[in-house]
Formats: structure tokens, C-alpha cells, sequence
């Protein structure tokens, strides 16, 4: 019988016979040690390659579940660059960070306002779990043990033409911020609060994350879940 | 709402794109980045008109998303947050030896699976990864179904061969 066994074995393993075509071709596989090894060689690639499923990481659905949130509907920006996540360590020696003093106030802005890239990126990137890129930040992290924050991860990147440095913090209890410093001021997230005259901090809720922006000396954006850690973080920076 | 159904759908098959991403990527990191991309192109198309066919859309613009440059990153280092590492380590409580010993099938099966030419590699992820049928395949990579199964097949032979490779006493045994 003349036949091509790659071919008959991987249209048998793929589902592409008939009923009455694998019947044939089950039965031929017993006399034939060419179809024979073609079909062994196939269940086992198939078997090693189906091995390697997994399941989605918990963090990558949050994270899809954040890009969806913060992008926005009516206005197509340009796609953001990809970076690499890197994540870099850095020894829990802190350099403080002095800036204005306000007190912080919570809003909740209103639907259908237009977001600056920049600050989109930051809150997909701290409900990410991700840091503006993979340079090594011109300040060491800033200390915040006192709040029991330790520094897990820095890393410096653009943010829509604005060099920006993230540095992330976790406390015992898993609670994160991240701190953003930037030479440049960031824009201001519409609905926001200004907290004290017409250049001081300001704040804005975007979904769970609370964003806190002061803006001097350094452009300082601190993104958390917990709002009162964010506060906190700021008055222990000196900018609340 | 319309962004709701989306993620519903997103969701819904995060799992196979998950699995497509990391075997076009070879590694963990990228393959996040690239659902993640792939999750922003098809809203935006998804905000202009639903797919027929979801899964086999997302499958599409994943692959589009990966030719055109995760696979020329595909060596580079992973770096990770210790947590992240520390959580993959195998639970001291568990059968450690035999935790380590899938976990390194695993990832010699991963690496064999870089090595394999890019319309195979294409193939067996959408099939045996991402467990798409032959005829989804067909239509995401714009192959006929003959061919498709033709390279999931030498596909499938060439990652036996290798892994056997690395073993040379394993074809004895």
C-alpha cells in the first residue's frame, strides 16, 4: 500500500479523518511500523508540549483587568512603548525627599475626563506591579521605614516624554505604593483636589488606587491602594 | 458595558493566550507583556466591532503582536521580584523531588520548544499549548488546514527527537 505516514499519522492525531477514515487507518497502524513510529513520535511531542500548560498568573488578569480600566475610550493614544518589567533592588538606605506642605484630600473623578498618559501609565503600572523601565534611578530609595515600608524594586523610564523613577515598597501586611520622581511636574489628573493654593499637592482616586502629586523640589506622583498609607507616605516625605 | 464584555471575553481566554504568548516568547516576562499588548490592541478593535469568533481573534493579534519583535527578545535574562520567586520554589511539605523534577521537564520541554523552526513553534503552541482546534489554527495563521496539521505533526516529532537527545540513554531504558 502506498501512503505517506507523516501525513496519515498527523491528520490522525489532528482529527482531520472520518469516522471511516480512522477506522481504516487504526487498522492499518497495525501492520505498518513506518505509521507505527509516525504516531508514537506525535503522542509523545503532543504530550511533552501539552506538559507545559499553565495557568494565567493571578496578577496578569489584574493587570488586563487595569489596562481595560485605564484606557481610555473616546481618545486612541499612541501605543506605550513596551519596556522591559525590570525589577531592580535596591539596599533600604533612605535619601528624604523635602517638598511643600499640604493636607490631602480625596476625590473621585467624574467619567468621560481625558487622563494624561502619563498618569494613566503610572496607575497601570502600579496596578501592574510593573516600574517605569530598567535604568538605575539617580536617587538611592527614600526611607520609609518608619512606616514599615521596605524598598522592593526601582527602576527608571519615560512616561509619555517624561523621565520618570519608580520605586516600590511593600509592608509586612502586603500593602504597596510606589513613588514617582520626575524633574518635571506632572499634569495635574482631572477632578482632582488641590490641596493647598494653586501650586500645591493635589489628589485624585482613579478606581482603588489613590494618587497623590506634590510638586516640589521634584515632581513626586505616590500611587497606592491605601489611601491613608498614602498619606502617610507623603507626610513622611515632608510634603504633607 | 461595552468595555465590561470585553474583559468578560478577555478573561475568558486568558488562560490559552497565556499559554500562547509564553511558548512564542520563551519566557515569562514577555509573555505577560505581550497578552498585555495584545489585550490593548483588541480593545481598540473591539471598540469599533466585535469579533465573529473571540478566541480565535485574540489568537491573531497575539501572533501578529509576537512577529514583530518578542522573539528576537526571546534570550534575554528574566529578572523577578522575590516574592514571585519564592513562591515558585516547591512547597517543602510537598514530594520535593518530584516537584523539581516537573518543574525541570518543564522548563527542558520549553527550551526544546525554542529550537524548533517558527511555523512549527506556531503551530504546536496554538494546538498544544493554547489548545486551539486545527481548523482555528488554520484560520489564525492563514495556513491551510493541511498544512497546519502537517506542522503541528514535525512539530510534535522534532520536540520528541530533541528531548530524547538530551537523554541519550533514555531511548534504551
Amino acid at each position: 500500500m502506498r501512503h505517506d505516514a507523516e501525513r496519515d499519522a498527523g491528520r490522525f492525531l489532528g482529527g482531520a479523518m472520518s469516522p471511516v477514515e480512522r477506522e481504516d487507518f487504526t487498522q492499518h497502524l497495525l501492520g505498518c511500523n513506518a505509521c507505527w513510529s509516525e504516531m508514537e513520535q506525535g503522542r509523545r511531542g503532543r504530550r511533552l508540549a501539552e506538559a507545559t500548560r499553565a495557568a494565567a498568573p493571578g496578577a496578569l488578569r489584574d493587570r488586563v483587568r487595569a489596562l481595560v480600566e485605564v484606557e481610555p475610550a473616546s481618545t486612541p493614544t499612541p501605543f506605550p512603548s513596551r519596556r522591559r518589567a525590570v525589577r531592580r533592588w535596591l539596599a533600604p538606605v533612605g535619601v528624604t525627599v523635602a517638598a511643600a506642605a499640604a493636607v490631602a484630600l480625596i476625590l473621585t473623578s467624574g467619567p468621560g475626563t481625558t487622563e494624561p498618559p502619563s498618569l494613566r501609565q503610572a496607575v497601570a503600572d502600579f496596578s501592574a506591579g510593573q516600574l517605569p523601565g530598567a535604568q538605575l534611578p539617580a536617587l538611592r530609595a527614600p526611607d520609609l521605614s518608619r512606616l514599615d515600608l521596605q524598598p522592593v524594586g526601582a527602576g527608571g523610564g519615560t512616561y509619555a516624554g517624561l523621565d520618570v523613577d519608580g520605586y516600590a515598597y511593600r509592608d509586612d501586611a502586603g500593602r504597596r505604593i510606589v513613588l514617582y520622581l520626575s524633574d518635571e511636574a506632572f499634569p495635574e489628573a482631572p477632578g482632582a483636589w488641590r490641596l493647598a493654593g494653586k501650586d500645591g499637592p493635589w489628589v485624585a482616586q482613579r478606581g482603588d488606587v489613590t494618587v497623590l502629586c506634590a510638586r516640589l523640589p521634584h515632581a513626586l506622583l505616590v500611587v497606592g491602594q491605601d489611601d491613608q498609607l498614602v498619606r502617610q507616605a507623603a507626610s513622611a516625605l515632608g510634603v504633607l | 458595558m461595552g468595555d465590561d464584555e470585553f474583559l468578560d471575553a478577555f478573561h475568558e481566554h486568558l488562560d490559552r493566550l497565556h499559554n500562547l504568548a509564553r511558548g512564542l516568547t520563551g519566557n515569562a516576562q514577555d509573555a505577560e507583556d505581550l497578552v498585555s499588548e495584545t489585550c490593548l490592541l483588541a480593545l481598540r478593535g473591539w471598540r469599533r466591532q466585535r469579533p465573529d469568533d473571540p478566541a480565535a481573534w485574540f489568537a491573531t493579534i497575539c501572533l501578529n503582536a509576537a512577529r514583530s519583535s518578542y522573539r528576537r527578545r526571546a534570550a534575554r535574562p528574566v529578572e523577578v521580584w522575590a516574592d514571585d520567586w519564592l513562591a515558585a520554589q516547591p512547597d517543602p511539605d510537598a514530594d520535593t523531588a518530584q516537584a523539581a523534577l516537573v518543574s525541570l521537564d518543564t522548563l527542558r520541554v520549553r527550551a526544546a520548544m525554542q529550537r524548533l523552526p517558527e511555523v512549527q513553534l506556531q503551530a504546536i503552541t496554538l494546538m498544544d499549548l493554547a489548545g486551539y482546534t486545527a481548523a482555528q489554527t488554520s484560520s489564525i495563521i492563514g495556513a491551510p488546514r493541511g498544512t497546519v496539521l502537517a506542522r503541528v505533526h514535525r512539530g510534535r516529532k522534532a520536540l520528541a527527537r530533541l528531548l530524547q537527545e538530551e537523554v541519550p540513554g533514555a531511548a534504551r531504558r
